[in-house]
């Protein structure tokens, strides 16, 4: 790979399937490989069980110095130990942005409880990469770039896949993108689905695009070969990879 | 920025035809542009007319588009829903020169526990057809396997991620038939994974193409941590020892 790449979306710790390469030594392997100047990890931990665990755990392995950033992960089931969180660690140059997962929480993005967490964070102007995997998903952080116009949004996986192969969440995503210029798209997902990258640079643009590899569950292989397939221009390749999020996690 | 694909590919899970779905380009022509870009030299390939349609003209336009292409190697479909249990269905099929056998479980809604897809497996016995059979979620695999064991077949299991992982592994060790195609594998070392817990020789490269992007299926083989012979056997020769041998 001679195109240096920031990953927007990694996780570091262990995943509930047979997948080893998730400490830190194959972690700095991974970026080596891929020429990954910078990543920006949430902790596994934090998403799928416990925050302050994770959080804590995630912090003690991050190195500005060798590109490895954290996102500070919340759960607004638990809204005061979330706003700890984010006290904690927010204001810290280690941290670029907060991670919330929709699915594993169970709580909805467009929620009470997420918009208070929203309000608490704003003051530290670093940006939320939400996980999106439905239309519903979708129109959550449409009602929240609306409603918090200074605040910068992540769609993780871009809206995502669905089972019927028609493409309409990433389709959604990206309409949503067209329309709000607080959210951002993060393109990686499982299925390989050819065409979404073109029609996200030609509908929204390449400035608000992403390169996210959601290593150490996914292979950062999978969605640069996506990019590096998909028939845009290199010099839009040259900003999903590096330049989007170079700017917008100020590295 | 396209990636010189240096070494030898065969691919196992390529479409052509019409999506319904969405608005992309399946075309025959797509496919074997997409093909001369990356050198593919072999891909099995079948019409989606096969999936959304009709599975005997289906079959009819695969033979047409492959024939007089050696590049191109055909692959048959049987719709369950549409099959009345025929043995020489089956038969004419491989006399007519395909060279495998694929359901789309992706597309089409049926149980696995369906008398005419149960009739299906054991008419394929003896035939000596390869079937490729997409993964669509926890268990699917189980069950294929023990209904296919001792049948004397090759099974391929298509769209296999991160989650089929185990299930796979655990398999692959009773079920010496049972094959999984790489196009979805996509933990950050699943083939150094697999290459140490199955072997290489039941891992076969597919990418998709032309409803996938080809780069993702191929970089995560080409970068993986195995050795190059491991990468040969999987981007090639497996696929070939399992069809006895390319046109």
């Amino acid at each position: 790979m001679s195109i240096p790449i920031i990953d927007a979306h990694a996780h570091y710790g262990k995943w509930f399937f047979p997948i080893y390469a998730s400490d830190m030594r194959s972690i700095k392997d991974l970026m080596l490989r891929f020429n990954m100047k910078a990543a920006i990890f949430s902790s596994s931990k934090a998403i799928v069980y416990n925050l302050i665990e994770g959080n804590r755990e995630l912090f003690q392995s991050l190195d500005p110095s060798s590109g490895i950033y954290g996102y500070v992960t919340v759960n607004p089931n638990y809204l005061e130990l979330s706003k700890g969180e984010i006290k904690r660690y927010l204001e810290l140059p280690e941290f670029r942005g907060v991670k919330f997962h929709t699915t594993y929480s169970g709580v909805p993005i467009d929620s009470k409880e997420f918009r208070e967490l929203i309000e608490y964070a704003e003051p530290y102007d670093k940006p939320f990469l939400l996980h999106t995997y439905s239309q519903k998903d979708v129109r959550d952080v449409e009602n929240l770039a609306k409603r918090f116009g200074g605040v910068k949004f992540i769609m993780g996986h871009m809206g995502g896949t669905e089972a019927s192969w028609t493409g309409k969440n990433w389709k959604s995503a990206i309409s949503a993108a067209s329309e709000y210029s607080n959210i951002y798209l993060e393109i990686c997902m499982t299925r390989l689905e050819a065409g979404k990258v073109e029609e996200a640079v030609e509908r929204a643009g390449s400035q608000r695009i992403l390169y996210g590899s959601d290593m150490t569950l996914l292979n950062p292989a999978h969605t640069i070969g996506m990019i590096m397939s998909s028939e845009i221009s290199k010099e839009d390749k040259e900003r999903i990879f590096y330049i989007n999020a170079k700017r917008l996690f100020k590295i | 920025m396209v990636v010189i694909t240096a070494l030898k590919i065969a691919d196992v899970n390529t479409v052509f035809g019409f999506f319904p779905k969405r608005k992309i380009d399946c075309s025959l022509e797509r496919l074997i542009s997409l093909i001369e870009k990356y050198r593919i030299s072999k891909v099995l390939t079948i019409s989606l007319k096969s999936a959304f349609y009709d599975h005997v003209e289906g079959n009819e336009e695969t033979l047409r588009a492959c024939n007089g292409d050696s590049r191109l190697i055909p692959v048959a479909s049987v719709d369950p829903r549409a099959y009345l249990g025929g043995l020489d269905e089956i038969e004419e099929l491989r006399k007519r020169g395909f060279r495998a056998v694929r359901l789309f479980t992706e597309f089409q809604s049926y149980p696995l526990d369906y008398a005419p897809l149960l009739k299906l497996f054991k008419n394929l016995e003896g035939m000596d057809l390869p079937l490729l059979i997409y993964n669509t979620g926890y268990g699917l695999m189980t069950k294929i396997a023990r209904e296919t064991r001792g049948r004397g077949y090759p099974v391929i299991m298509l769209g296999c991620s991160y989650s089929a992982l185990s299930e796979f592994i655990v398999l692959s060790r009773e079920n010496p038939h049972l094959y999984i195609e790489t196009s979805l594998l996509d933990t950050p070392d699943a083939f150094e994974l697999l290459t140490r817990k199955v072997g290489s020789s039941r891992i076969i490269f597919g990418s998709g193409i032309p409803l996938n992007y080809f780069e993702s299926s191929y970089l995560m083989v080409e970068r993986a941590e195995i050795s190059e012979h491991d990468k040969e056997l999987i981007l090639y020769y497996n696929l070939e020892d399992l069809l006895k041998g390319f046109p």
